[in-house]
């Protein structure tokens, strides 16, 4: 699913959703999933933990469909919702973190800062597999084990099928055709 | 002096596009002079390294799909509207066949489907009017037609009298949805 990256799709199923439409609001969970349960797995909570935070945030959604104000703002509204859900868990889990001189209102704008950074990430990533997922089948296992496993040349050689001498140049080709289709997406925007 | 080459934007685009390859290699580590003194006079290309950056710092950052049971619990945040009523269409009848349409009739067989769900019923003359017999689908637990309410067997079977085909119309009640049939002259299309 790319609703990230087609807005008009996304403002259509948003007004769906708004009237009811079970099948628009499935389309929405499908597509966003990914981006809302990594969230809390980044910051290193547990399954369970996670799981609440993936709950809490699509519960949220429900309540405030309306309040949505476009498709564009949607990702980001979902990615700080579930990053401050799990800011909040992980406060709860560990309550005697030493908070030097810092004031209430300082603690909280920090926290503020960090769900928005979080969230900030969150969208690129997910953007960023999105637009991998695009990739032909070998420029796809290529990157995903040259960055994401950071296998060896002499593993991805045997696992890819790429001899060693060729993989360089390949990488070169993937990365550009990735580039191009991030460009597309306005990943760099 | 030594006056600063100035290229044509079709030659500097060549250039780019084969220094696409070194700037990777830089990126990785490789000592590439050629490739950083073009990085240094070369605005595009300097954007595409810090492209380059940014795709591959995100790739370290992982992804996580959501078990399939917490995707399924949050669809069913939002239950399917469930429809209160429902209009039947006539699929096929004699009504409107040649030679069939005339004050003769006695005797009317009717399809209607109410999504995919088939509601068969027969019309036939009586001297005082016309006696309805309409076979429903099972759950049907009530009908009324006009101010007239009938009763419906376990299998879904009924019987009524109306004065004239005009009044032929009823409503049943399906697992609480309402189920509306037309009146077969009304419905019937003339095909």
């Amino acid at each position: 699913m790319t609703l990230l990256s087609e807005p008009d799709k996304l403002d259509r199923l948003l007004q769906k959703c708004r009237k009811g439409d079970q099948k628009a609001w499935s389309e929405i969970v499908d597509g966003f999933q990914r981006l809302v349960y990594s969230i809390p797995k980044r910051m290193g909570l547990s399954d369970d933990e996670a799981g609440d935070v993936f709950q809490i945030t699509f519960t949220a959604l429900y309540r405030y469909l309306d309040r949505i104000e476009s498709a564009q703002t949607l990702p980001k509204w979902l990615s700080v919702t579930a990053s401050r859900e799990a800011i909040r868990i992980k406060r709860m889990r560990s309550p005697s973190i030493d908070l030097g001189d810092m004031t209430l209102d300082e603690i909280v704008a920090d926290e503020e800062q960090s769900a928005e950074r979080t969230a900030v990430d969150a969208e690129q990533s997910e953007s960023l597999w999105q637009g991998v997922g695009d990739l032909d089948p070998r420029c796809k296992e290529l990157l995903t084990s040259l960055y994401a496993n950071e296998l060896s040349y002499t593993e991805i050689s045997e696992n890819v099928g790429i001899p060693i001498g060729a993989i360089g140049p390949t990488r070169s080709r993937c990365l550009e055709k990735l580039r191009k289709i991030l460009t597309k997406k306005g990943f760099f925007e | 002096m030594h006056e600063p080459r100035s290229y044509a934007p079709e030659i500097m685009k060549k250039d780019c596009e084969k220094m696409w390859p070194k700037i990777v290699e830089y990126f990785h580590g490789a000592n590439d002079p050629a490739a950083e003194g073009h990085l240094k006079s070369c605005e595009d290309c300097t954007l595409q390294l810090s492209q380059l950056e940014q795709m591959v710092g995100c790739f370290k950052s992982p992804v996580y799909n959501a078990p399939a049971s917490l995707i399924s619990a949050a669809k069913n945040i939002m239950q399917p509207m469930r429809k209160t009523s429902i209009f039947a269409t006539l699929v096929r009848s004699n009504l409107g066949l040649a030679g069939v349409r005339s004050a003769a009739t006695k005797d009317i067989q009717a399809v209607f489907d109410v999504e995919g769900e088939k509601i068969r019923v027969q019309y036939r003359a009586l001297p005082q009017g016309w006696e309805i017999l309409g076979h429903v689908p099972e759950g049907a637990t009530e009908g009324r037609a006009g101010k007239k309410s009938f009763r419906i067997d376990e299998k879904g079977r009924f019987t009524l009298t109306v004065k004239d085909l005009a009044q032929s119309g009823f409503k049943i009640v399906v697992d609480g949805v309402e189920i509306s049939v037309p009146a077969v002259n009304e419905a019937d299309n003339g095909s």
